[in-house]
């Protein structure tokens, strides 16, 4: 449960990043964009759906 | 505006993951976690990566580096000698996409080599040694596809006595044989190392204070 948890906070944290990054107009922020979200996002994603496959099929 | 929306949306279903994490394991729960926790966040990276594309089109990104703030001054500048001050005042270029409408490629995949080219130069930005702004060059020599891409058709191109001046040469010209910029005849472009103080060109205000 705890990495679901922590799955949902990556991917929430990388949600508020891209909201943060896209009312800024600048190379910086692109940056920002591209390393915080994606980083944030792909670790939730990945962490959410091994956790899936770990837990097995449910009834 | 919609695009925050629909991240403020995502969010929210994140922060119910966060909160109550056992809803995603249960049996109509997974459904809801894998929404929440895959499919909307890629929707939204994606969704956002493109705007930042978009983003990257304005003429206030490109002139935000430091490194660009006198490319900015020429467009600026009071002084429609300069090539790109008289295409920018003149309303020849959307102003809001200034540098993209001239530096991108037109061409296929025009647009992507352009953006590959702007990770270059934030590579260069942040991690390399920046030259010095009047050291700046293009890659390669400025293509007059570039330039006919709007000027193509247009009377002043078509019918202008210099692109006229001897016969074939106006078949140089769209063939990129006779450059527009290097061959002498629209050669001031953006002249970054003799802006000087130069002052800025402000459009005249009536009495009643807005811009004729």
């Amino acid at each position: 449960m705890s990495r679901v948890r922590l799955a949902a906070a990556l991917v929430l944290l990388g949600l508020v990043i891209e909201l943060i990054s896209l009312r800024w107009t600048h190379p910086t922020a692109f940056i920002v964009f591209a390393l915080g979200t994606g980083a944030c996002i792909a670790a939730g994603v990945v962490l959410f759906l091994t956790t899936l496959f770990k837990t097995g099929p449910t009834r | 505006m919609m695009l925050n929306v629909f991240l403020v949306i995502a969010a929210l279903g994140a922060l119910v993951l966060v909160v109550r994490p056992g809803r995603a394991l249960s049996t109509t729960g997974r459904a809801f976690g894998f929404l929440v926790l895959c499919l909307l966040p890629v929707t939204a990276g994606v969704i956002g990566l493109g705007a930042h594309v978009e983003h990257s089109k304005q003429t206030s990104f490109c002139v935000s580096c430091h490194v660009m703030e006198l490319h900015g001054r020429s467009l600026r500048i009071d002084d429609t000698s300069l090539l790109v001050a008289a295409h920018y005042q003149g309303g020849r270029i959307p102003r809001e996409t200034a540098c993209f409408s001239c530096h991108t490629t037109y061409a296929l995949f025009g647009d992507l080599r352009a953006k590959l080219g702007g990770l270059h130069h934030m590579y260069v930005n942040y991690l390399a040694k920046t030259p010095p702004e009047t050291a700046i060059r293009l890659y390669a020599p400025y293509n007059n596809r570039e330039c006919l891409h709007c000027h193509t058709g247009t009377r002043r191109f078509e019918e202008g006595k210099v692109h006229r001046l001897e016969p074939g040469r106006i078949e140089k010209i769209r063939s990129n044989e006779l450059s527009c910029l290097s061959s002498g005849c629209h050669s001031t472009v953006h002249e970054v190392g003799s802006l000087g103080d130069s002052p800025d060109w402000a459009p005249p205000r009536d009495a009643d204070g807005g811009a004729r």
